[in-house]
């Protein structure tokens, strides 16, 4: 080493030592999460934001493609008929993608919440969708209680036309639930109108219908005469047939031949029901005793009454001719009127829980000359309870009972904006749990 | 330095403190920042954890490294805030001790000096580290080092004089 070096060193070194260098007290740290703990929780959150987000912007699917119920030509009716729930998607946000078994109304208060609902069943028996055209279009009862506009599913569970509890409405709403595609039939004037139901072979809808403007009054039933009017679907024409009675709660079916409507109103001049031909012509009257009430329409032109004020719940069918009585039978509980049919001597009916105080309602096959069997049952719930029912004309006489279900579709948006609000607000909370924690626990020297 | 390694943060804390916050003061010139540059190091030095922290077989070379880059950070933004002003001061203390000629020469010398120059210095000629351990805490490759060394002596020599 040189002199130059070592005075250099010796002046670096005088230097460095100049400053007196006092240890200080070691230095407090805030103890950090490892690394994958500290950034899990946030990471966690961001990720259940995005897929949140994610989930909320999600398209929504425009219809399953036509599913065959159990791959087959079969079709189901549930042998229990689930409750109504919120999470149930609409036809709106997921059309069915398959014809319907079942139209329900079910619930017990009437609100736009949900409440109560208007349900579809898709063939295979297990599929639910809230039927929301209807619940929207329905209207504010005297009651205060929301009522959901009528409907009426078309024999090939394909179509449902539905009402419009108003007076002076101007459309027929038929809604394609197999696509979700919605088809508006104008009314020729502002009127109150009733849909009764659909001709056999499903082309014709029959309604009541008494003219008048006045919007903001709920008026579903067309009181008094009103006009008996039939829509060819394939058109979109209205044709009057006749000018009817018309009684809240009665009856009116399409004979087995399409033909003609039979209303279950009793005209006081008449001692029975009158056929009215939709091609105008004549209508005609079939004697039946007081007593008995309309309760459908048999596939070979017969017609099936009932007794509904009596206890043991008498039905017979009977001519529609001359009224004599072709068969009768009794069932366990009283029947309303009839949904479907099996064959010309075996009806499909409801049996609604609240004409047998305590009972389960009952969908029931009940054959005139063999035993009774229930299909499906709907429970007294306060959600369960099913004020109306509809079952695809065409399809429930073949529907066998499933256990399947019910697959409710994608959630509505509500739900997946409330589920992802209340995610993050999780995530957020944990985060600051996370950090409070993390600020308390300090380590000094 | 193995004997360094097993000692608890505190201990490396107690003996390699004095010595990093000289390597600053030399560095930036500035007691104050080379105590504030010192402290920062040791403080993230505590907050490894434990596992990482024993992953460091070499505490004072990894300390030392840490207080350079510091102190470089430091010099620069130094020389941002004071573009025109004077270099860093590397003052004498106020009681200035019998005048020595080489010390007051070597200071004027260290200004002229960049801070890594100035590092090279201190660890060469204060620690006594080999080029391999100063290139180790430049971050650099020994010729580098070697390189710096050269331009620092050269410079110094001039002042000094010789």
């Amino acid at each position: 080493m040189t002199d130059l070096e070592q005075r250099l060193r010796a002046a670096i070194r005088a230097i460095a030592d100049e400053p007196d260098v006092a240890l200080p007290p070691r230095p407090a740290v805030t103890v950090r999460l490892p690394w994958l703990r500290r950034y899990a929780v946030p990471a966690v959150a961001a990720l259940a934001v995005v897929v949140a987000i994610f989930a909320i912007t999600l398209p929504q699917p425009g219809g399953t493609p036509h599913r065959p119920a159990a791959g087959s030509d079969e079709v189901f009716l549930p042998d229990e008929i689930a409750g109504l729930s919120l999470l149930t998607a609409t036809v709106s946000d997921a059309p069915l993608g398959q014809p319907a078994m079942a139209v329900l109304h079910q619930g017990n208060l009437g609100t736009t919440w949900g409440s109560s609902q208007v349900v579809v069943i898709a063939a295979d028996g297990r599929t639910y969708r809230r039927l929301d055209l209807a619940e929207q279009r329905g209207a504010l009862a005297a009651d205060g209680e929301w009522v959901h506009a009528q409907t009426r599913l078309a024999p090939d569970g394909r179509l449902v036309a539905i009402g419009d509890p108003h007076g002076g409405a101007t459309d027929i709403a038929v809604l394609d639930l197999v696509t979700g595609r919605r088809h508006d039939y104008p009314l020729a004037r502002p009127s109150a109108y009733r849909l009764l139901g659909w001709s056999p072979d499903g082309r014709t809808l029959a309604l009541l219908a008494v003219p008048g403007a006045t919007r903001d009054i709920y008026e579903t039933e067309p009181g008094g005469l009103a006009d008996l009017v039939v829509l060819d679907l394939a058109t979109g024409a209205l044709a009057t047939v006749s000018q009817v009675p018309s009684a809240v709660g009665e009856h009116y079916c399409f004979t087995g031949d399409g033909r003609a409507v039979v209303a279950g109103v009793r005209d006081d001049e008449e001692p029975g029901f009158t056929l009215y031909p939709i091609d105008g012509s004549a209508k005609r009257t079939v004697p039946v005793p007081a007593a008995w009430r309309l309760a459908g329409c048999a596939p070979d032109g017969s017609l099936l009454v009932t007794q509904p004020d009596t206890a043991d719940a008498r039905l017979r069918l009977v001519s529609a001719t001359d009224g004599a009585v072709l068969r009768e039978t009794r069932l366990p509980q009283p029947v309303d009127e009839a949904l479907a049919w099996r064959s010309a001597s075996t009806p499909i009916l409801y049996a609604p829980s609240w004409l047998a105080e305590g009972a389960t309602g009952r969908v029931l096959a009940a054959p005139f000359d063999g035993q009774v069997t229930t299909l499906s049952t709907a429970d007294e719930g306060w959600f369960s309870r099913v004020t109306v029912l509809e079952l695809a004309a065409a399809l429930a006489g073949d529907a066998a009972p499933t256990g399947a279900g019910p697959e409710r579709g994608p959630w509505p948006v509500w739900a997946r904006v409330v589920t992802a609000t209340l995610v993050v607000l999780a995530g957020a909370v944990l985060v600051l749990r996370r950090r409070r924690r993390t600020a308390t626990s300090e380590v000094t020297a | 330095m193995d004997e360094v390694r097993q000692r608890a943060p505190g201990d490396v804390y107690a003996h390699e403190y004095p010595g990093l916050v000289r390597l600053a003061y030399v560095t930036t010139g500035s007691l104050a920042a080379a105590e504030d540059v010192v402290q920062d190091v040791f403080a993230d030095w505590f907050r490894l954890e434990g596992i990482r922290r024993e992953q460091v077989r070499e505490p004072a070379a990894y300390l030392r490294r840490a207080v350079l880059s510091r102190c470089t950070s430091w010099v620069r933004r130094r020389i941002l805030e004071r573009r025109h002003a004077a270099a860093p001061a590397l003052a004498p203390p106020a009681s200035d001790a019998p005048a020595q000629a080489d010390i007051a020469a070597v200071r004027a010398a260290l200004r002229q000096l960049t801070p890594r120059q100035r590092a090279a210095v201190f660890l060469r000629y204060y620690l006594d580290l080999p080029e391999a351990q100063v290139a180790a805490a430049l971050a650099c490759r020994p010729g580098t080092v070697k390189s710096l060394l050269h331009r620092s002596l050269t410079k110094m020599k001039e002042v000094l004089g010789d």
